[in-house]
């Protein structure tokens, strides 16, 4: 059954299609949320929370116009962008764009680069993408996202969107292939 | 350096990153979501069930209290021929055929009714009914010729009874003030009500006024309107009268609701267009 049907039936009072609706969403979510708040669990739980309280206070309006992943992204967006603003934290890039600024977290070139540590360099890599970059990085890999949903979540156009994770894999890939991660 | 567009065709490096992401959010947390969801639905289903039956109950009391309002009509129409005994012989003679036995009160005829409001000699036997159609009618008529205010044009209706048949000035001048504030419990004019008071009345209607834009709240004017409740009003309410049709609300929208459209007409009772 597809999301949208799910939650007609929720909003239409079965519980069971959102335990269904839930399942299938949450982990990829919660890591979309993770990633954008610099991996603080506490704050990650929180906006988390918000968005499925969302999702279930706003069931009865749902309409499905448009896809329900693109619907439940948005509200993720969208809350994250409010946790910034209520807690004043200005969204400043972690580091330039210019890839040599990644440098610092490299792992030690003269040391073998284990598999493990290859996952966490991109993690690392991840966290330190320039936040747009990091938000269209993490869509693309978490929500399965086309790049037209992740452009309407985050309310830009569709070639900026494209831009965005064309600059973001292009770093990613050249920090992995200097470290033999790739 | 290739530059892809795409990092799902970029196995590696979605590899690596999938290798990294299992995080998951906690137990207690999944379980607080779901357990609100779950809260939801029940509390949705409860009120579904708790407010599922009240239309019926609803309609009920509508019923109720029309019927009570009926009898109470009925009894006040009893000593109506008593006031005709000082009338003239002839006059008495020309009424006796229609007449009810005052022993054996008889429900009112509808199709009788409606005839007896169309000939003023008949006015002293006239059922409620007849005569709230009547005094509507004569009301529209002064409105349409000299547009008085709510009050003039109800002292008029009282007074002007006589004229128009001046055998019944003694019962007329009294019941018939009487009869319209006993449909109007509120005890306010129809032009005083508020559109949601005027929706519930059963002797004013509410209707769209082209002129001003807007809705007059006015007094029904013939029998199909008189107890027609617009706000409660289904189709066998009124179309159970004789000679009358319901016209559902078309692009009406009441106080205090939401809705897609506004500005049409509520839902009315009207006669059919052989019967006017």
């Amino acid at each position: 059954m597809s999301d949208e049907q799910l939650m007609l039936n929720f909003a239409g009072g079965d519980s069971r299609s959102f335990e269904t609706l839930y399942a299938r969403h949450k982990d990829p979510l919660y890591r979309y949320i993770l990633r954008q708040v610099n991996r603080h669990q506490a704050t990650a739980e929180e906006i988390f929370q918000e968005v499925w309280s969302s999702v279930i206070d706003t069931r009865e309006r749902y309409k499905p116009s448009a896809k329900f992943t693109t619907f439940l992204y948005t509200l993720a967006h969208n809350r994250t962008m409010d946790h910034f603003r209520r807690q004043a934290v200005r969204l400043v890039d972690p580091v330039d764009c210019d890839t040599d600024s990644l440098e610092g977290n490299i792992v030690d070139p003269a040391r073998q680069v284990s598999g493990e540590d290859c996952v966490e360099l991109m993690q690392a890599l991840v966290q330190k993408l320039p936040n747009d970059q990091r938000q269209v990085f993490v869509l693309r890999q978490e929500g399965q996202h086309l790049m037209e949903e992740i452009a309407e979540i985050m309310a830009s156009s569709l070639e900026a969107t494209k831009s965005r994770l064309r600059y973001a894999v292009n770093k990613l890939r050249a920090q992995l292939m200097q470290e033999d991660c790739l | 350096m290739s530059e892809p567009t795409d990092p799902k065709d970029d196995k590696d490096l979605s590899s690596l990153y999938a290798r990294g992401s299992n995080e998951q959010p906690s137990d207690a947390l999944n379980q607080a979501i779901l357990d609100k969801a779950r809260k939801t639905t029940d509390s949705h289903s409860a009120r579904t069930h708790r407010f599922s039956g009240w239309p019926k109950a609803a309609s009920m009391a509508a019923v109720l209290v029309v019927s009570v309002l009926v009898v109470m009509l009925v009894r006040e129409e009893v000593p109506k021929p008593l006031s005709t005994a000082s009338r003239p012989a002839a006059v008495q003679e020309e009424k006796a055929p229609a007449t009810p036995s005052k022993a054996q009160p008889t429900p009112p005829d509808k199709s009788a009714e409606r005839r007896k409001a169309e000939a003023p000699a008949a006015q002293s036997n006239e059922t409620p009914m007849a005569m709230m159609d009547r005094l509507a009618t004569n009301k529209q008529e002064k409105d349409q010729r000299q547009h008085p205010t709510e009050e003039e044009a109800l002292g008029k209706a009282t007074t002007a009874a006589p004229a128009t048949a001046p055998a019944s000035e003694p019962m007329a001048s009294g019941v018939v003030r009487g009869e319209v504030q006993g449909f109007m419990p509120e005890g306010k004019l129809c032009a005083q009500m508020t559109e949601q008071e005027c929706l519930s009345s059963a002797a004013c209607t509410l209707s769209r006024n082209e002129t001003a834009h807007g809705y007059q709240c006015r007094y029904a004017k013939d029998h199909c309107e008189l107890l027609f409740r617009q706000s409660e009003g289904n189709r066998e309410s009124c179309e159970d009268k004789s000679g009358c049709v319901y016209v559902p609300a078309s692009c009406y929208c009441p106080p205090d609701a939401t809705c897609e459209c506004t500005g049409g007409e509520p839902a009315q009772c009207q006669r059919r267009q052989s019967e006017k």
